[in-house]
């Protein structure tokens, strides 16, 4: 008895541990379940660029891991609750993001189809957008978007045409990037280009991030009938 | 004849210090480590939508800072600070080798202890990348460029041997294991912090919020800490852009000095110091 | 060798060691009889080099050798003891592997030992490791402090035996240890150290126990005494 005592006792003992560790985990302590709530907005720029010190690019890549997170949970809690507050928390999220790495173009891609779509910035979005036409000199992608946004959303065509502009000007910008922006330009063929345009940025993003765009797809067709 | 002695001093003891660490355990599980680092940025990157690359190379940065920190802190001056509490110095300098002797060939084993991890982190990294990212479509390589992962070693290597000479310089005339890795690791902390928070400062709405003497003491303490100035190297090598050879050699040149200054340092203060 | 006028304070104030003199003759063997805080260690770190006197010099007359064993040496944990013997080999321009082997087995180290990481050595089998990397290139002097330590009644036989046969040879001996009995059986010459200072020097001329018995009584008279 004493015997079985010694030599059973830890293995017994780990056992009630491990069964112990078992409950408290799948009891609905993992935060990943939940969904909701979770979110808060980054820590102060000065602390996380501290934190972040010569591996910024890798907070960078953190903040929009983050983005996608609030993004599912913001979905799930607009479908349970009706409305959701998580926006402003990605919004925060993908600033971060930029701020971290200015050249991160996931970061634009982002701003430009869920900020401005799901979460109605399309202020911020172009905001974003515009800071990243700044840093990247050589893309015509970040104008174009930020031009079609300011059209499609901020209904300002003056600022629309200076960003498709600049967009049509640098190297690479297709034929397709001058003919589009001057279709948007012209008030009457606006919604078919924009619904061309919008499918366009669908290809360019996973299934998963498609509600926004969508959404917005049969705004635009509904107002062309 | 005296020239032949010094340099037969310097080679044994470094050759003796490169096969202490090589036949260390902690040594060998950090190489090994290193095998797992392009695997979990393939992971991390698979995640992302279209800079895959760009990720890749981020995580691949973060796990070789990670294995330099671990270098320099649990190997370098873990080493560097048994010798002076086990006293293992007392019989090595009874070699015999003379104080300045012994501080650069302990700096040299260390150096080429750290450059075959570095070399081991460089050919994993770039295996990965050279399958993983180059099997994907162009869009998602984001500009990815293999040769770019020995450009971030070598910057990561200047990074931390200068960081290996901080540990060196503490050696000289701490008393033990807890002042080499406070010390040392006091510096690692205000190497990682500062440069990209006074970067950040130079921005005029932070500048405003931030109070003068701050700024000023910030600015100070940085001009004493070696600089781990890479995240502008490093985001740029992320992004694949071009560096400019000036950068490339000013960068060279102030690791160096800096290496170069706390060693100089490190022997005039270990000579004097009672054992 | 000549320890002229030696002085050393480690804090302003209070000195651990006080004008030592003394002269020492390869041609003998020394042992150096003290309590503990008397100043041997010090002592014997000044004559290595490993601590700076505050004032006076050690005068070496030829440019030998000179081999320092330290108290519990630690030797570093990841290498071999073939490793450890054949660097001080190589420093000492020696060709490193064979004479290494021989001054391993010369100090009595199991021969499957050798090739062993010395993170599994006793601290019997350290010591023994420690004095092989001491022997290596014959050096002119060897400085010993607490040789015997971690060995057993053989091993200290053992050992006495080989460092005779090294004077023998031609190397100067200078021993410190807390075992009368050692000194005895080994040294010429014993020193006597109380409080910082060389008290009393006497030779050895029988290797005895009475001798022995004398030096402690010496010992403790000189220690003892706190006006001294």
């Amino acid at each position: 008895m004493n015997s079985f005592a010694e030599h059973s006792a830890p293995y017994l003992l780990l056992l009630i541990f491990l069964a112990c560790l078992s409950v408290a985990r799948t009891g609905g302590l993992d935060n990943r379940h939940t969904g909701t709530e979770l979110w808060e907005n980054p820590a102060p720029v000065l602390l996380d660029t501290a934190l972040a010190g010569p591996v910024r690019g890798l907070a960078s890549d953190f903040d929009v891991l983050h983005v996608f997170s609030i993004y599912q949970a913001a979905n799930l809690e607009q479908k349970r609750q009706g409305s959701t507050g998580l926006w402003p928390v990605m919004a925060a999220y993908l600033q971060r993001a930029q701020e971290m790495d200015p050249r991160f173009f996931d970061v634009y891609r982002l701003s430009g189809a869920l900020l401005a779509y799901d979460a109605k910035m399309p202020h911020l979005a172009v905001q974003l957008l515009e800071k990243g036409t700044a840093q990247l000199e050589n893309n015509w992608e970040l104008p174009f978007i930020a031009g079609f946004l300011t059209y499609d959303q901020l209904r300002d065509n003056r600022l629309a045409y200076s960003l498709m502009k600049e967009a049509s000007i640098r190297p690479d910008a297709p034929p397709l990037a001058v003919h589009l922006a001057a279709r948007f330009l012209a008030r009457d063929e606006g919604n078919a280009a924009g619904i061309a345009f919008l499918q366009a940025m669908i290809e360019l993003l996973p299934e998963g991030y498609h509600a926004g765009l969508k959404q917005r797809i049969s705004e635009l067709q509904r107002s062309a009938k | 004849m005296l020239r032949s002695d010094s340099t037969r001093a310097i080679f044994e003891l470094s050759r003796f210090t490169l096969i202490e660490i090589i036949q260390s355990r902690v040594f060998r599980l950090l190489v090994g480590g290193t095998l797992l680092i392009p695997l979990i940025a393939v992971i991390i990157a698979s995640l992302f939508m279209a800079d895959i690359g760009k990720v890749y190379l981020d995580v691949v940065l973060s796990g070789a800072h990670f294995a330099s920190m671990v270098f320099t802190l649990f190997i370098a001056a873990s080493l560097l600070a048994k010798d002076i509490d086990q006293r293992i110095c007392y019989i090595i300098l009874s070699a015999p080798m003379k104080r300045h002797h012994y501080i650069l060939a302990r700096y040299g084993g260390l150096s080429i202890a750290f450059a075959i991890l570095a070399a081991a982190l460089t050919i994993t990294a770039y295996i990965g990348g050279y399958f993983y990212i180059g099997s994907l479509a162009e869009l998602y390589q984001s500009g990815f460029s293999a040769l770019m992962i020995p450009m971030m070693f070598f910057y990561i290597f200047f990074q931390y041997l200068s960081l290996i000479s901080v540990a060196v310089f503490f050696f000289s005339w701490a008393t033990g294991t807890a002042e080499i890795l406070l010390f040392t690791s006091s510096v690692m902390l205000f190497s990682w912090a500062f440069p990209p928070v006074l970067a950040a400062l130079q921005t005029e709405e932070l500048a405003s919020q931030t109070p003068v003497f701050l700024r000023q003491l910030i600015e100070v303490i940085y001009q004493f800490l070696p600089h781990l100035n890479g995240s502008n190297f490093a985001l740029s090598i992320a992004h694949s852009l071009e560096i400019n050879g000036r950068d490339l050699l000013l960068y060279t040149l102030e690791h160096s000095a800096y290496a170069g200054i706390s060693l100089v340092l490190a022997l005039l203060l270990f000579k004097r110091r009672d054992l | 060798m000549e320890l002229i006028d030696i002085s050393k304070e480690y804090i302003q104030g209070e000195p651990v060691l006080s004008n030592v003199e003394y002269s020492l003759d390869r041609k003998q063997i020394y042992g150096l009889l003290g309590i503990n805080g008397a100043g041997k260690s010090t002592l014997i770190k000044i004559i290595v080099g490993l601590v700076r006197a505050s004032s006076g010099k050690v005068e070496e007359k030829d440019a030998s050798l000179l081999s320092f064993l330290p108290e519990h040496p630690y030797l570093p944990v990841d290498m071999t003891a073939l490793q450890v013997v054949s660097f001080a080999c190589r420093m000492r321009g020696e060709p490193d592997i064979e004479t290494a082997r021989t001054l391993l087995a010369a100090v009595g180290l199991k021969q499957e030992a050798w090739e062993k990481k010395i993170r599994t050595f006793s601290k019997g089998m350290c010591q023994r490791t420690a004095i092989a990397y001491c022997l290596a290139g014959n050096p002119g002097w060897m400085i010993l402090d607490e040789p015997m330590s971690g060995l057993d009644a053989m091993g200290r036989a053992h050992i006495l035996e080989l460092l005779k046969q090294y004077h023998n040879r031609g190397c100067g001996l200078f021993m410190c240890s807390h075992i009368v009995t050692d000194i005895a059986r080994l040294c010429d010459h014993v020193c006597i150290m109380a409080r910082g200072k060389i008290r009393e020097t006497m030779p050895i001329k029988e290797h005895s126990m009475a001798e022995a018995e004398l030096m402690e009584q010496r010992l403790l008279f000189w220690s003892g005494n706190a006006s001294l």
